[in-house]
């Protein structure tokens, strides 16, 4: 089921939790809400099961318009961060219960509502456990139970508010990677909020990155961390080092550098800030383009050296990530001198604050090249 | 107190084996400190609470069984028993709905006035249950506010039962909705929403997911509700009229006996409440004993 959101407001008080989002869901993706706590996404999360009623704008399903269906009519399967299972039920009523719930008419016999509940319990790998108790589950196994009671239903949308929030670290990593497989069988069109940035990545199709109740940027996994359309994504995506720099008629120079590190590629002329994630700089030799600067501390992270360097000229303080050379080669220590290149960055200028109104797609406010720019 | 040894600690401690009952010697007193303390407490538990109850039981037993029970067969003893029952009867369900009610709409929903709803809640808590007695004179009495009306209709309810039960229902209608408030507040809403996008409707989703998460909580609160509707004097003495065989609760029963010289009838009636009190009491740590943790919420009471 696609689902389309258009124009969807949402205000608690004076706060306004959605600037008038649109968004369009493409049937069977899966889909990351990414943002930070505050940003909206678990609101745009309730608004689309139904659970907080909209201010203003519309949902499809389809061509259904949702907001004129009841949280009941709607039919999603809603996962929620903390499980939401029925303490007092075992799991095999925790997952039957949707069906059990259904009018009579439309309600399956006992013995196959039964069935599919028993199913359902193989598909999520819990087979065996029916008669347990949600307090005699583990954490994981809890949040599988949740998932196969919001499947029962069959529903037109699968949404997951945090589904791995309360869980420990490895535990999350299993799940993730087996949500990504039960998606692959299942099919169903799923959305799910995140604030960990690396889970967004490994688990979605296509992110949204959320801000303060806009949408920053909607993209696949790849386009969202290589061309982050704003500082806030690139931000969010990887704590950036920000150089000054400055685009010329003959190409986009580092503040100091003495060559452009790239052409222009059509950005106007004018002072802009240079993006570049730590593991993006190479230490160069002699090189016209790269900035100079004094090493500040060195470690080791396993195979990475992370190097803090200070940059010349009351320049910034970069962090950066290299490779660990070999060790008979070169190794940097606190005050050596280095040289160093972006390989690959991001442009952005601060455009003169823009009149105030509701509905600005916000990466206007800034200019951005088209896709990031990638050096030699 | 040891002084430290001159190395400074490094010398291994010389007691051989861990103390029996360990003892925390920064946060613990001196023995006799700790004796007073506990010898203090036993005997105004024993003055205060056991030697009246003993009281109660030897004097309504003082001339014997057959004069107990005699007593508690009387017509006016049974006619007041009966207006208790009567009494509680209306009182516990009308409070348990309505504090059941209150409780979801404080704990599940966000609404202008809400705070403004809990301090009313608790108001027969804070109020002198005579003054809530008489509340109901002014609204029912005979130059009360409706009481004219009520009369010209043929309805009697100054000095009668439904005065009894409207009083009784004023004093404890906070009990429940107490009890369930912090319960359902601290549960949140999440498996009622839960059980919504599940297609369960309203009714469903209380009877099938939120009543099962309350049920002892509720029942904690209709226990002490009840307890507190068959015990009920202040209120009810203003409102009843003190019409033997007829508008006398077991309370009101007992303080007319004794004002009657008819001590082993007075204690005999008083047994029986303090018998409601160690069931009470004995389901109260039942509940608390096995249910424990669904009722920690409650903590504070």
């Amino acid at each position: 089921m696609n689902i389309t959101i258009r124009n969807a407001v949402k205000r608690f008080g004076d706060f306004t939790a959605l600037h008038g989002l649109d968004l369009d869901i493409a049937s069977g993706e899966l889909l990351a809400l990414l943002g930070p706590s505050g940003s909206g996404k678990t609101t745009l999360l309730r608004s689309i099961a139904g659970l907080e009623p909209l201010d203003g704008g519309q949902i499809l399903f389809g061509d259904t318009d949702a907001t004129q269906l009841s949280v009941q009519e709607r039919r999603v399967g809603f996962v929620f961060q903390h499980y939401a299972l029925f303490k007092h039920m075992t799991v095999l009523d925790n997952i039957t219960f949707g069906l059990r719930m259904r009018p009579r008419k439309e309600r399956p016999a006992a013995a196959e509502i039964r069935r599919r509940g028993l199913e359902l319990l193989e598909l999520v790998q819990l087979g065996g456990l029916d008669k347990r108790f949600p307090n005699q589950l583990s954490g994981g196994q809890r949040q599988r139970v949740a998932l196969a009671r919001a499947l029962a239903i069959q529903p037109r949308v699968l949404l997951l508010d945090e589904p791995f929030g309360a869980l420990d670290a490895k535990v999350r990593k299993d799940l993730r990677r087996w949500l990504r497989q039960l998606h692959r069988e299942t099919g169903y069109t799923t959305v799910f909020v995140t604030h960990d940035q690396e889970e967004a990545l490994e688990l979605a199709d296509r992110i949204v990155v959320m801000n303060r109740g806009h949408i920053e940027q909607i993209g696949s996994t790849d386009q969202v961390y290589d061309a982050p359309s704003t500082p806030f994504v690139f931000d969010f995506l990887g704590s950036p080092n920000v150089l000054p720099g400055e685009v010329r008629e003959d190409g986009i120079y580092l503040a100091g550098a003495a060559a452009p590190i790239e052409s222009p590629n059509g950005f106007p002329p004018g002072p802009v800030s240079v993006y570049a994630r730590a593991t993006d700089f190479r230490v160069v030799g002699e090189d016209a383009a790269a900035v100079s600067g004094r090493v500040l501390e060195t470690q080791r992270t396993g195979v990475l050296l992370r190097l803090t360097v200070q940059l010349d000229g009351g320049g910034p303080v970069v962090e950066i990530e290299i490779p660990q050379p070999d060790p008979e080669i070169k190794v940097w220590l606190a005050g050596d001198v280095i040289r160093l290149r972006p390989a690959h960055f991001s442009l952005y200028r601060e455009k003169p604050p823009l009149p105030a109104s509701i509905a600005v797609d916000r990466s206007a406010d800034y200019a951005a090249p088209g896709s990031r720019v990638r050096g030699q | 107190m040891s002084a430290l040894p001159a190395d400074g600690g490094a010398t291994p401690p010389t007691t051989p084996f861990a103390p029996l009952v360990q003892t925390n010697a920064a946060i613990g007193e001196p023995k006799l400190v700790r004796w007073t303390l506990i010898g203090i407490s036993l005997v105004f538990l024993a003055v205060f609470l056991l030697l009246p109850l003993y009281a109660v039981f030897s004097q309504a037993l003082e001339q014997g069984y057959k004069a107990y029970f005699a007593a508690l067969v009387d017509s006016d003893a049974l006619a007041s028993i009966r207006l208790t029952l009567i009494t509680a009867a209306i009182a516990v369900p009308l409070n348990t709905v309505f504090g059941v009610a209150a409780a979801w709409a404080i704990a599940k929903f966000q609404f202008r006035g809400k705070n403004f709803l809990i301090t009313l809640i608790d108001l027969p808590f804070s109020v002198s249950p005579v003054i809530a007695g008489l509340i109901y004179i002014l609204i029912f009495g005979s130059r009360g506010w409706l009481g004219p009306w009520v009369s010209e209709h043929g309805f009697k309810i100054m000095f009668a039962a439904p005065g009894i039960v409207l009083a009784t229902v004023f004093v404890t209608f906070p009990f429940v909705a107490r009890e369930l408030i912090p319960l359902m507040q601290a549960q949140g809403a999440d498996e009622e929403y839960a059980a919504m996008t599940l297609g369960a409707r309203g009714w469903s989703t209380f009877w099938h997911v939120t009543l099962p998460n309350i049920r002892w909580g509720l029942l904690y609160g209709i226990l002490l509700c009840n307890a507190r509707a068959m015990g009920e004097f202040g209120a009810v003495s203003v409102v009843s009229g003190h019409i033997r065989g007829q508008t006398n609760t077991m309370p009101l029963q007992v303080e007319i006996l004794y004002n009657d010289y008819q001590f082993v009838a007075a204690f005999a009636v008083a047994s029986l409440l303090a018998l409601l009190a160690f069931v009470t009491l004995g389901l109260k740590s039942f509940l608390e004993w096995r249910h424990g943790s669904e009722l920690k919420a409650l903590k504070g009471h």
